[in-house]
């Protein structure tokens, strides 16, 4: 896949808006449920043997003769996944869906690693084995990159247990799932259902081509699916190309109305209007990111 | 057929539009999109026989081929006008012995079949129609020249007789290529293929095969060797089969009406088996050999071979002997076409010449006696042009001429010689015999005379003991006059080549075209062949196509995988 390295340093002034408190491992500057080192005080608790000698509160000691030591909240980053679909289905379009995908990645990535916010990218979707990596600074950046441009799609695998096996376990405060959900209803309920599950804010970033939105049907006989090899044949007319419509439109509401429902925030890539658009317009709109000096402009 | 009749003509402008019309169809194609998902609701009927059929390029090959086929019919019509031309046709019949071979548990033979054939083809043809036949046997023949008289053809492929090998075939087809020198003229040649091989050749030749494989045992050679020495004649046979199993027979070996022989027989499957036997014959023209209570057999003609005998004349051999108990003397006596008489080294010599003279001491009482071929044995050789290079004391023979026919059936490794003269090889010689030293024998030939030295005489050596002695003897009266027919007219042997007899019928002759005399000549009408292959062809690639650019499709995207 292509990414445009020299385009994703304008996206360090975004960071991921954190709707809730941080669960990640890792130190990094959101508040967190978690108590212990901190600048935030939180609590007190009578002292156990063991604990730091220098989080005795003195004061309270003197004057109430009781041992306590203070606590405060901790500051962890953003879990951040991106499940980014590699199908075969994605590579289609001009520029192809797994290009546009890729470069929404990137995007995502930059904008945590820029905050310390851990980034895991899963590749998953194609007939290989799902790749998997994972960066805690900007430092691991060049390797997301690397593995986005390396990995091209092709092929389709059972996509529902590959997902299930790479985001099970572990926390995620924010999980991304990039694709164009091209696959039979059932299992895309699947996928929505897991998605929903395995986040407490999960984001859908749905890539659609425009050939897809608005096929040029003429002079086509039979259409060959690419992941499945499933034929169909065409009925000629401007008829045709009416039905489409209405079937895609059908199409994305039921998306749309499952993600509202489960509790994903639906985001659907616009064709042909460019990164910086889709990142710094609908994404601050959904809220999924935010100046990161303050403020929404 | 005319391509310029005017239904073809009409034919031909019916398709231009056509062709035009499906050179620039409208090309609909096959797409390959990321998920047939959203293409369901406005899919259409899932089997596309139907539409396809209903498609306007589908219409246009199926009108192609209407259009050839409707130019099949015209050409049928024109074939049927082409058929009522009277024509000639040059029967060449092959009547070699493999035609007489049977099909097993009948008695009908290939050559029967073959008339057979000729007769219902020649019932077929017109009135106006001729008729030649061609035999090719024990030799060509032209039987008859090209005639409306059907019945008299009929008539002599009846009476033909097979016999002979099938090497006539040759000259036969290049006579009948020859006598086809008409538009309207065919050549058929009805044969069971076996060793039929045809020329190079102006006309095409319709090819009608006969007959059916079945097994067979054979004679392809025998020859005799008149009496030896010891009054033994050689026959040799050989015997061939086609027979996957080994087979036990017994041969019958007759001279003239006189049964000399019964001999057993066991031969290989599919292969051969050679016997050379020594037989005492009586007097007699010729020597046959019977093969008999072989099994199954198809082919009767050669199971008999048989060959005139060449007994030869009287040989008058004059020996120049010294000793009184001559070992030469005795073994030229046992000799039964030898007249011999025995010169003392001063007896007065005969005038006539003798057929051959051998001196084994050196003749004294004048000039040596004449004789048309001399063999002198340890004396000294310069009467006869040969000089002596030296003595040598029990020399070891090293080399000797064992092909040259006066050494047949004679042993010469570890002869004792006490002693030899070597002798001076000149210009025209040849040397017979070699030790260390120097040749030991020479042959030559002066004044229309053939002459052999020997450096050594005989009865010094222990070679006089052995039997090889009495073969060198015998070899050397044949030598000096060889066996010749009693009777030349007598005729030729008559034994069938091995190709005759390995009979397992060819359906395909190279340069010949398969067919069955009597049908319609196919052959002629290329242009509804054409047509029709056109029309097939325009169909197949309307098939093939988008199969091919979804192999090919499937292929990149497998080289894409492979390289990611």
């Amino acid at each position: 896949m292509k990414v445009d390295r020299t385009g994703l340093a304008r996206f360090a002034q975004l960071r991921l808006h954190a709707p809730s408190v941080a669960t990640s491992l890792q130190q990094g500057d959101r508040r967190s449920p978690f108590l212990g080192r901190g600048v935030e005080f939180a609590d007190f608790r009578e002292y156990d043997p063991g604990d730091d000698i220098r989080l005795i509160d003195w004061n309270v000691y003197l004057r109430l003769g009781q041992v306590l030591v203070r606590q405060f909240n901790e500051e962890r980053s953003l879990s951040i996944k991106i499940c980014l679909d590699v199908s075969e289905s994605m590579a289609f379009g001009t520029p192809r869906k797994a290009d546009v995908a890729a470069e929404v990645t990137a995007a995502l990535a930059t904008i945590a690693l820029v905050h310390r916010d851990p980034v895991t990218l899963i590749c998953f979707g194609s007939d290989r084995p799902p790749v998997r990596v994972k960066a805690v600074n900007l430092d691991g950046m060049a390797e997301v990159v690397h593995v986005l441009e390396k990995v091209e799609p092709g092929g389709r695998g059972d996509v529902y247990k590959q997902l299930a096996r790479q985001i099970a376990g572990g926390r995620t405060d924010r999980l991304f799932l990039v694709s164009d959900l091209l696959c039979e209803p059932e299992e895309r309920e699947q996928q929505l259902r897991l998605l929903a599950a395995s986040s407490l804010h999960p984001v859908l970033v749905h890539t659609l081509s425009a050939e897809e939105l608005e096929p040029d049907l003429r002079d086509i006989s039979r259409v060959v699916d690419a992941e499945t090899g499933e034929e169909i044949v065409l009925r000629d007319g401007a008829e045709a190309a009416e039905a489409y419509q209405n079937a895609l439109q059908d199409w994305l509401v039921a998306i749309e109305t499952r993600c509202r429902t489960l509790g994903i925030r639906y985001l659907r890539v616009p064709p042909g209007e460019g990164l910086a658009a889709f990142v710094e317009g609908e994404l601050r709109r959904a809220q999924v990111v935010e100046n990161a000096a303050g403020g929404n402009q | 057929m005319n391509a310029a009749t005017p239904v073809l003509f009409g034919l031909g402008l019916l398709a231009v539009p056509v062709v035009a019309a499906y050179l620039h169809r409208r090309k609909r194609r096959t797409q390959t999109v990321s998920s047939a998902l959203l293409f369901r609701a406005i899919a259409g009927e899932n089997t596309p026989t139907k539409r396809a059929l209903a498609r306007p390029r589908h219409l246009a090959s199926l009108v192609l081929v209407l259009l050839a086929l409707l130019a099949l019919v015209s050409a049928a019509v024109d074939l049927r006008s082409d058929d009522a031309k009277p024509r000639d046709t040059i029967i060449v019949l092959d009547t070699s012995a493999s035609m007489g071979a049977t099909t097993l548990g009948s008695d009908r033979t290939r050559l029967d079949e073959a008339v057979d054939a000729l007769q219902d083809a020649a019932a077929s043809l017109g009135p106006g129609d001729r008729l030649a036949l061609i035999t090719a046997g024990a030799q060509t023949t032209v039987q008859i020249g090209l005639t409306e008289d059907h019945a008299a053809v009929l008539e002599l492929a009846r009476v033909a007789r097979p016999g002979g090998s099938s090497d006539s075939l040759t000259s036969a087809m290049q006579i009948a290529d020859a006598m086809a020198n008409s538009d309207t003229a065919g050549i058929v040649l009805l044969t069971d293929g076996v060793g039929a091989s045809l020329p190079t050749m102006r006309n095409s030749v319709e090819l009608v095969a006969v007959g059916t494989a079945g097994p067979n045992l054979g004679i392809n050679a025998l020859a005799v060797r008149e009496a030896d020495a010891l009054g033994l004649a050689e026959v040799f046979v050989s015997i061939a089969s086609n027979v996957g199993a080994e087979r036990e027979g017994e041969l019958v070996i007759a001279v003239d009406d006189t049964i000399v022989d019964v001999l057993p027989v066991s031969v290989p499957g599919r292969s051969g088996v050679e016997m050379l036997q020594r037989l005492a014959l009586p007097e007699g023209s010729r020597v046959t050999a019977t093969l008999q209570n072989h099994g199954d057999d198809i082919l009767a003609l050669d199971d008999v071979a048989s060959t005139p005998r060449a007994v030869g004349e009287r040989v008058s051999v004059v020996l120049v002997t010294r000793s009184r108990v001559s070992f030469t003397a005795e073994a030229l006596r046992l000799h039964p076409r030898v007249d011999l008489r025995t010169l003392g080294p001063f007896d007065t010599a005969p005038t006539d010449a003798a057929d051959l003279l051998i001196l084994e001491t050196d003749y004294r009482a004048g000039a040596l006696p004449p004789a048309r071929a001399v063999l002198a044995m340890g004396i000294d050789p310069a009467p006869l042009g040969v000089e002596v290079s030296g003595r040598v004391p029990a020399p070891e023979i090293m080399r000797w001429s064992f092909d040259d026919p006066l050494f047949r059936f004679v042993d010469l490794d570890a002869i004792e010689l006490p002693r030899a003269e070597t002798l001076r090889l000149r210009e025209g010689m040849r040397s017979l015999l070699d030790s260390e030293q120097g040749p030991l024998a020479v042959g030559l030939e002066r004044e229309g005379q053939r002459v052999v030295v020997f450096g050594f005489a005989p009865h010094d050596s222990d070679l006089v003991l052995r039997v090889g002695f009495v073969n060198f003897i015998a070899n050397a009266v044949e030598w000096a006059a060889p066996a010749a027919p009693d009777d030349p007219a007598a005729g030729v042997p008559v034994v069938l080549p091995a190709s005759e007899s390995l009979l397992d019928p060819v359906r395909a002759v190279p340069g010949a075209l398969q067919g069955s005399f009597g049908d319609s000549p196919l052959e002629d009408t290329p242009l509804w062949r054409l047509l029709a292959g056109i029309a097939l062809g325009l169909l197949l690639i309307e098939g093939l196509l988008p199969w091919g650019a979804r192999a090919w499709t499937w292929l990149r995207a497998r080289r894409r995988k492979e390289a990611a």
